[in-house]
């Protein structure tokens, strides 16, 4: 049996405190509490108790015991309802723990996650039901832990990029796992039941692949890896379609570096087996999903044929989404002033319930400075390494298209959805998938200080990440319980 | 700095000092809330008529209930407000005259105390109708509008709060047991106290150890 190679110390410190953190939200956060994660659960349960994805429209959307204990808790009245609270009525919390009769087999209706493809929920099936017999609230808390250690495989992968990308030097990659592990966003949304949590892994553990093919050259099993975390997270939410372009990218341009070392069958072989395991697992999905009337994809669904979309509207939603308006401009109806800083800094990295609970503002104007300082820091750095030789292209070009692919994705749908529904469709979450490279610029950063400091760059660092988590811990725990 | 994994013990500690100071003194008067907003006029109450909204279980004791009322034209009437049932009915009231399309008035009454199950009873003791605002039926999912024992299909805003109010610190063992309330059985006030303690000492402990070995590690 191969011996599984034990984390780096530092790396299991890290590791550890993620876990606490982590257990914290997953227990303290109250049920249904976390974005659509009522919908997550119930697609779960059909998926559990009847074997079945869900949307069977002659059906109701949630099982009885689902919408009846929701009820109980008051989960979706409070959802969103700063002025709500769950509900505090021991009395009414005994009720609920009587009602262990209530089926749990008559949802599986128009849920709407329905549309999402479904390995995330078939993980969360396993410790579903290895509680079956205890109540929905464990069985939710089971599927939490799923995610929770799904962050763990994240922060780790992010360990691993940064070895690969910057340098193998624990103090630089903690500090860039640990901007990983402690952001709070991140960690509040991998602490619920929501199929999130392995898009983050899985685009993690992308990209350290992609880094490692860019660097070491392609291997067969390096490409079929690749293949197979940017399959398993098309399965897991259609956004992972935006991987694709930077992964196919870090292919031919792991390739190109072969030419002349190798030969063309060396370098074809890799190949395909990396398109296989991309591929197979995909259209295995997308033919069922077809045969069975499904829809793979989320579609945006016009209600106003007359809508005016075009490339020249699409500009001036841009234009208004990231720069202040001038005269001449016209504007787009969104629901903040600042867009960009609403959803990319706030509701990105401290917006928890469902959006509704936010820290002061200085809190985010704080977030926006250390941002500031890593990314101008990373960039400082990497001019420094160009006029020193390094070759860090290959792997900017793949970050580039990745970051490029994911933004004019989420902004041309949630142009559509302006445009055609009158809605607002982008969250700062959706982000969530570009963090390692977030924690490779906090690191990237750091290699601008001498060597004998980088420990204590590293200390205060970590000391401020665990302070906002705190911060933001007590924030929700008073929101819902005070 | 020689020991630079102190930094993340140190700043912790300094952000849950901070932390315990602001739960110190900052005082919530919510005791608890149904969780209406006001969005629609849940019932006209015509002169002399009432209506009561139930049943409310009482998860902390309060001696005020807050109300959404609209009265655009003229001066609102006053009201009788009476908490009613497992125990003596209480008397408050709201005195007439306010003004608005949305006006939040607070009547205080006699402490009720926690673990009761209530209906809170308006009674319209003017000579014009005002509307008492609040939300569809779905609003408070645990009680209903009603009036004479007709259902009215609506929910009326109530908050009940507190005219000496606690800070949260003081709070602390009352939200550590509403914590517990709709999670696994194994998450008990011990396990919230026990998770607390790992949260504010352990995390960061663990995390000054990954800085301490990191500066020792090799580069690999």
């Amino acid at each position: 049996m191969p011996r599984v190679p034990r984390p780096p110390a530092p790396l299991a410190a890290l590791l550890g405190a993620t876990l606490v953190l982590a257990l914290a939200w997953a227990i303290v956060v109250p049920p249904f509490q976390a974005p659509d994660e009522n919908s997550h659960f119930g697609y779960v349960q059909n998926l559990a108790e009847r074997g079945k994805l869900p949307g069977d429209k002659r059906r109701p959307v949630f099982s009885t015991e689902q919408t009846r204990l929701s009820r109980l808790a008051n989960s979706d009245q409070t959802a969103a309802n700063r002025g709500n609270r769950p509900t505090w009525s021991e009395a009414v919390w005994r009720t609920a723990q009587a009602d262990r009769s209530l089926s749990r087999t008559d949802g599986g209706g128009l849920n709407p996650a329905r549309t999402n493809p479904p390995l995330y929920y078939a993980l969360a099936v396993a410790p579903y039901r290895a509680v079956h017999g205890s109540s929905m609230w464990s069985r939710l808390f089971a599927g939490r832990l799923v995610s929770v250690l799904l962050l763990l495989v994240t922060v780790a992968a992010t360990w691993a990029l940064i070895g690969e990308v910057v340098v193998r030097r624990p103090v630089l990659q903690l500090v860039g796992a640990g901007v990983v592990a402690l952001q709070p966003m991140e960690m509040f949304i991998s602490a619920s039941l929501t199929p999130d949590s392995l898009l983050f892994a899985t685009w993690a553990l992308a990209f350290w692949l992609a880094a490692r093919i860019l660097r070491r050259g392609l291997s067969a099993r390096d490409a079929i890896a690749l293949g197979l975390a940017t399959a398993a997270g098309i399965l897991t939410k259609s956004t992972t379609y935006a991987l694709v372009p930077g992964v196919l990218l870090a292919a031919l341009l792991a390739a190109r570096r072969m030419r002349g070392s190798a030969s063309r069958r060396e370098i074809l072989r890799p190949l395909a087996a990396g398109a296989a395991a991309l591929a197979a697992p995909v259209l295995g999905w997308l033919a069922y999903a077809h045969f069975a009337g499904r829809a793979a994809i989320n579609q945006v669904g016009a209600t106003d044929a007359h809508a005016h979309v075009s490339l020249r509207y699409f500009g001036n939603y841009l234009w208004n989404f990231y720069l202040p308006r001038p005269g001449f401009i016209r504007p787009f109806s969104f629901d903040s002033a600042y867009p960009a800083y609403q959803d990319w800094i706030k509701e990105a990295f401290a917006q928890f319930g469902w959006l509704e609970t936010t820290m002061p503002g200085w809190v985010y104007a704080a977030i926006t400075v250390a941002l500031a300082v890593a990314f101008l820091g990373a960039v400082g750095v990497l001019v420094r390494r160009r006029r020193t030789g390094a070759r860090d292209g290959a792997f900017l070009a793949f970050a580039a298209t990745v970051v490029l692919a994911l933004l004019a994705g989420l902004h041309w749908t949630d142009f559509r959805t302006h445009v055609e529904l009158g809605q607002n469709f982008i969250q700062g979450r959706y982000l969530l998938p570009l963090l390692p490279f977030l924690g490779l610029a906090a690191a990237g950063a750091a290699t601008a200080v001498r060597p004998e400091r980088r420990s204590l760059v590293a200390g205060v660092t970590l000391g401020l990440a665990a302070v906002l988590q705190l911060g933001c811990l007590a924030v929700v725990v008073t929101r819902f319980y005070a | 700095m020689r020991r630079p994994w102190l930094a993340v013990l140190v700043i912790p500690f300094v952000g849950v000092a901070a932390l315990l100071t602001r739960a110190g003194t900052e005082r919530t008067s919510l005791a608890f809330t149904t969780g209406v907003h006001p969005q629609i006029v849940a019932a006209q109450l015509g002169p002399g008529r009432s209506l009561c909204q139930g049943p409310i279980d009482v998860p902390a004791s309060f001696d005020r209930v807050a109300l959404a009322l609209g009265r655009p034209a003229g001066g609102g009437p006053p009201l009788a407000v009476t908490v009613r049932g497992d125990g003596p009915s209480v008397h408050g009231s709201i005195a007439g005259g306010y003004r608005g399309a949305q006006v939040h008035l607070t009547a205080r009454v006699p402490r009720v105390r926690t673990g009761r199950r209530v209906s809170v009873c308006l009674r319209n003791r003017g000579r014009v109708s005002v509307a008492v605002l609040g939300g569809a039926d779905a609003a408070a999912p645990l009680s209903h509008a009603e009036s004479s024992g007709t259902p009215l299909g609506t929910d009326i805003v109530l908050d009940f709060r507190r005219s000496r109010p606690p800070t949260l610190l003081e709070q602390a063992g009352t939200i550590v047991r509403r914590a517990t309330l709709f999670h696994p059985g194994f998450v008990q006030p011990l396990t919230l106290w026990i998770l607390l303690a790992l949260v504010v000492a352990g995390a960061p402990a663990l995390l000054a150890m990954a800085v301490g070995r990191a500066g020792h590690e090799r580069d690999r």
